[in-house]
């Protein structure tokens, strides 16, 4: 696949389809302050009242480096892909900016939002939802194209064909696979087919939400080398969101732990493993199964209680306190934890996290009862 | 236990202090007919056995045949466009002879089964209180207060906080992971002595995984429930299963304890799969090695080995039709269905000509695999 890559790639293509790159690797691409994603929650049949709001994302800031990954986890329901939609104005943000390159994609409107879009694209959780069942791949590959027909540097109309059998050689599929409908293909190659309609006007920014999940294991590793490829080939930035911790850490540079709509911790891939600093991320890495009998015999394991508590009404304080094994009387339940920064680039948002790093406050073993307190150290011995 | 155990293959009785396994599944094979189509042999010749207080793993993608196999045993296949052959023993009866008024007597209270969506398994116009009785009321003779007082204990003890508002919810009211735990509420309820969990935690999030996996391992080593666990995630296996089998297009490729199985992967799918995951404990920006195709590039095993399109080991002796699981000469307990199984680290001379076992050709196993690496 690799020589693929490079075959198609290798130059910018005469046409000028791919705008030549200003600003060098490692510099801030995309720039998220301070976003906030609220939902209002309505009443009433006659009077149409708010009664509150779901805080999916609230106050997220975050920067992506040009050519670099930034890996999103968190449960289902923390707002992590409500922070991609929002960042792609898929979503409207109640609140934040969206700096990609200098502009602010949160406060564009109408024609000028329409333009920007070509710059950032998304690769969906599921391609059988995302992939439209009555148009053959060649319609969808190309309606990107046609969409931004009108933009100063696009393909012209006379070379889409060329532009899209590119793309399904760079994601490896056969040139025949453009005839063809999605129900055609097995999930990892409709995979395949969504990466290209996102790849095919040569993006900057692309965010992938969930992009592995829906597939099977032995497919899953085939993608995630398909996404790491294309980001060399193509000079691409991602934003990864997924709730597989390990796939993240596989292919993030930096990874951001969010929490009920709100990041919790932000640190570079391995520094995240080595060492987490946040309880939540704590508990979160020892409940991640590793496929190893001996790892799992030996580990600890930090069960959380419960579930993640309503983003309608979330809690005071620390988000977290109420699941929390390392719980202190003091501050977590009424002072709100800013992120702190305890190495380099390493953040996190939690008062007593020296405290834990340290060992001098240690997760709560009141109970045995999984459910009711929260810690159950498990060590199985065979 | 009935005389019929005696003639099983005694090496497949591992589990420690049982006199004998519990369920013992024969040959099992499934097929869909249906007129004017191919058959299709979703289940072809398993072969496996569980003992009280044991977990046996069956592992497998998507179209592998495992949760078939699971519905096989339960009976809870349609009568009609399946054919199911084969022996299935539990306690000495035979679950595929049975008829279905017997079979649902059984169903509940001595098998239990968890599905893998609690959304769509659950009623959802009846309360969840109302569909722990049900089970208690049918198969006990307790009078309704007793059983609803049952059904709260039950409820309380997979860990659902607040079980007397609970039980008058309807599943939608419930978040999924209290909706999984009311599913095992369920299946527990009658203390079953075999319990089928197929994929009980991949609709989860991790956090909770790790709750509903630690409220299994409790019931296996508290009540010694005997329980086959369904599942892709090999992560889950590693921590929970006692025995592990590999299941591939339909029959099971490879069969270990789980330690071996971890440890000395002999089938190069089973290899293969573990070479492909991201782990979190492995060093990054290595890059992962996955299998090519997808697990609908099959080929019948009766051609040939099914996982021969995809695997990059193939020999000459990959051809040849139904292709045995074979016990490794020197790893007992360990059964592998591969004619160039690989090798064993650090053991030289037993390496795939070895493990070639009755598979003919072996001799040219070894040039096979170095042309097929050159190219």
């Amino acid at each position: 696949m690799n020589s693929s890559v490079d075959k198609g790639f290798s130059e910018p293509s005469a046409d000028g389809a791919r705008p030549t790159r200003t600003g060098a690797r490692g510099e801030v691409l995309l720039d998220v302050r301070d976003l906030e994603v609220h939902f209002p929650i309505r009443r009433g049949l006659v009077f149409d009242r708010t009664v509150g709001h779901v805080r999916a994302v609230d106050g997220v800031s975050l920067q992506v480096r040009r050519g670099e990954t930034y890996g999103l986890v968190g449960e289902s329901g923390c707002g992590k892909s409500t922070l991609g939609r929002g960042i792609l104005r898929l979503e409207q943000p109640t609140g934040g900016q969206v700096l990609l390159d200098g502009t602010d994609l949160a406060s564009l409107k109408g024609e000028a939002l329409r333009r920007a879009r070509r710059q950032m694209q998304m690769v969906f959780q599921d391609p059988m939802a995302s992939l439209d069942p009555r148009q053959s791949v060649e319609s969808l590959l190309t309606e990107p194209l046609r969409a931004h027909s009108d933009a100063e540097d696009a393909v012209p109309k006379s070379r889409w064909r060329e532009r899209m059998l590119e793309m399904l050689e760079v994601v490896g599929l056969p040139a025949s696979a453009a005839a063809k409908y999605p129900h055609e293909f097995s999930g990892g190659q409709r995979q395949r087919i969504g990466i290209a309609r996102a790849m095919v006007l040569n993006p900057r920014l692309v965010i992938a939400d969930e992009p592995v999940s829906a597939l099977d294991v032995s497919v899953q590793a085939q993608v995630i080398n398909l996404l790491e490829e294309l980001q060399d080939s193509l000079d691409l930035t991602y934003l990864v969101i997924a709730h597989d911790l390990a796939v993240v850490r596989h292919i993030s540079d930096t990874i951001g732990v969010m929490y009920l709509g709100t990041i919790v911790e932000e640190a570079p891939s391995d520094s995240l493993y080595d060492q987490p600093l946040h309880p939540y991320t704590i508990s979160l890495m020892s409940a991640i199964p590793v496929p190893d009998p001996e790892v799992e015999d030996r580990r600890e394991r930090i069960l959380l209680a419960g579930d993640l508590p309503s983003p309608a009404n979330p809690p005071s304080g620390c988000r977290f306190h109420t699941r929390c094994p390392f719980r202190q009387e003091t501050r977590c339940h009424d002072e709100v934890p800013l992120l702190r920064e305890l190495a380099p680039g390493h953040q996190v948002a939690c008062h007593f996290a020296e405290e834990v790093r340290d060992g001098t406050v240690r997760a709560s073993s009141a109970s045995h009862d999984p459910t009711t307190a929260g810690v159950l150290v498990d060590q199985r011995d065979d | 236990m009935s005389t019929d155990v005696t003639e099983l293959d005694t090496g497949r009785d591992r589990a420690a202090g049982s006199d004998g396994p519990l369920l013992d599944v024969q040959d099992l094979s499934v097929r869909f007919t249906r007129r004017g189509r191919r058959d299709v042999h979703a289940v072809d010749g398993v072969s496996f056995s569980v003992a009280a207080g044991q977990v046996v793993g069956l592992v497998g993608e998507s179209g592998s045949g495992k949760s078939v196999t699971s519905l096989a045993v339960m009976g809870l296949l349609p009568n009609r466009g399946v054919a199911v052959d084969g022996r299935v023993r539990f306690d000495g009866h035979d679950l595929l002879a049975m008829n279905d008024r017997s079979l649902a007597k059984m169903r509940g209270r001595d098998l239990a089964m968890v599905f893998q969506d609690p959304m769509s398994s659950l009623n959802p116009v009846v309360p969840v209180g109302l569909q722990v009785t049900e089970v208690l009321r049918a198969h006990t003779d307790l009078d309704r207060g007793s059983a609803r007082d049952e059904a709260e204990d039950l409820v309380r003890r997979v860990g659902i906080p607040d079980p007397r508002r609970r039980l008058t919810e309807y599943p939608h009211q419930l978040s999924g992971g209290m909706r999984q735990r009311a599913m095992i509420a369920i299946a527990l309820a009658c203390k079953p002595r075999l319990l089928i969990a197929d994929e009980p935690t991949t609709a989860l999030d991790v956090t909770i995984q790790a709750q509903v996996l630690e409220l299994l391992k409790q019931l296996v080593t508290e009540t010694g429930t005997a329980m086959i666990m369904i599942t892709h995630d090999l992560g889950v296996v590693a921590g929970l299963c006692d025995e592990v089998n590999v299941m591939y297009s339909g029959r099971i490729v490879e069969t270990a304890s789980r330690t071996e199985l971890f440890g000395v992967p002999r089938h190069r799918y089973t290899q293969g799969l573990l070479a492909s995951i991201p782990r979190l404990d492995s060093p990054r920006g290595e890059k992962l090695k996955p299998i090519p195709g997808t697990p609908r590039d099959t080929i019948a095993w009766s051609v040939k080995c099914a996982f021969a399109p995809r695997c990059p080991h193939e020999v000459a002796a990959c051809s040849s039709p139904d292709l045995a699981l074979l016990p490794d000469p020197v790893r007992p307990g360990h059964e592998v269905r591969c004619a160039n199984p690989a090798p064993v680290p650090g053991a030289e001379g037993s390496d795939s000509t070895d493990g070639a076992g009755g598979a003919d050709g072996a001799e040219g196993t070894d040039a096979g695999t170095t042309t097929k690496e050159l190219r």
